[in-house]
């Protein structure tokens, strides 16, 4: 009998890339730069459709032996701006977490790109969103630093 | 031009009703239930073009407003747990314009023999059309018009 419990959590992560805004916006919206960095995942794997009302899904082996799944739909795209997108994912033992998200571009000094990345989640059902999400979130947003060095 | 602005902010909200949770998830239930009661605000209507109770079902609803301004609300059932919670995801538009974008969790908790409802609403304000305190009211006023609907 699974015990039925709702944390709620917000955070945001700020990192400046010493690129233009239009390449980090780029690595979200191009699908197989996006499939790289965020997933590392094969072809296959993943689907990306970014648009509004567009989905994103992902459907890989997950941390534990189950299969971890994410599905998202864009609700805001601005080019070069914001992108904001909600999303419900999946460790393997049934909706573990929802989340809204959304993605400032700002320039800054010399060329590079201010970004603000926030996350308004609803973990569900014992899933320590707090630590765990915001730990790999952090670890995605340094992935992304990398894709764009 | 819009002038681009986004702020984030929650609300939290609890409300206890003489009905067991059955009979509160009930009344959240239904397109023609919620019609009914969930009204944010006097002189509006709230009348739902789709409405697929279940994970992953699409929910659609047209707020109008007195003044005849028109917001569309398309979102989605991302977990539903009968009698204990449901939790959405959705975005109001003004046309093209992105009004509001949100996640919403409800839980319905037995106590005594009634119900504590648990709300949570956190979400992104766009460009200045809407703000956080209006959500407040809106619920606010929801939930009482809620305790009228299921004692009626």
């Amino acid at each position: 009998m699974t015990d039925r419990s709702v944390i709620h959590s917000t955070f945001d992560l700020k990192r400046t890339y010493p690129v233009s805004r239009d390449k980090v916006f780029s690595a979200f919206a191009d699908e197989s730069k996006k499939r790289q960095w965020a997933y590392g995942a094969p072809e296959g794997a993943h689907t990306l459709d970014f648009r509004v009302g567009g989905s994103e899904r992902v459907e890989m082996p997950g941390p534990g032996g189950g299969t971890f799944k994410y599905v998202g739909t864009y609700y805001d795209i601005v080019e070069n701006e914001r992108i904001v997108y909600a999303y419900t994912f999946d460790m393997g033992a049934g909706t573990s977490g929802v989340t809204l998200t959304t993605v400032e571009l700002a320039d800054a000094e010399d060329g590079g790109t201010h970004l603000k990345f926030t996350e308004q989640g609803a973990y569900l059902d014992g899933f320590d969103g707090p630590k765990f999400w915001e730990a790999g979130t952090t670890s995605l947003l340094d992935r992304l630093g990398q894709s764009l060095a | 031009m819009t002038n681009r602005s986004m702020i984030h902010s929650s609300l939290n909200l609890e409300r206890k009703y003489a009905a067991p949770p059955a009979k509160v998830f009930a009344a959240w239930s239904s397109a023609d239930a919620l019609s009914q009661w969930s009204i944010p605000a006097e002189g509006m209507t709230v009348r739902y073009e789709r409405f697929e109770f279940q994970p992953g079902g699409a929910e659609v609803s047209i707020f109008q407003f007195d003044d005849g301004t028109r917001l569309i609300n398309d979102g989605v059932f991302a977990d539903i747990i009968k009698n204990q919670r449901i939790a959405s995801l959705y975005t109001m538009r003004d046309g093209d314009e992105p009004v509001f974008s949100g996640l919403l969790t409800v839980e319905f908790l037995p106590t005594g023999n009634g119900c504590l409802l648990r709300l949570h609403e956190s979400g992104v304000f766009f460009d200045g059309h809407d703000k956080p305190e209006h959500h407040k009211l809106g619920y606010t006023a929801m939930l009482n018009a809620l305790d009228q609907y299921i004692g009626a």
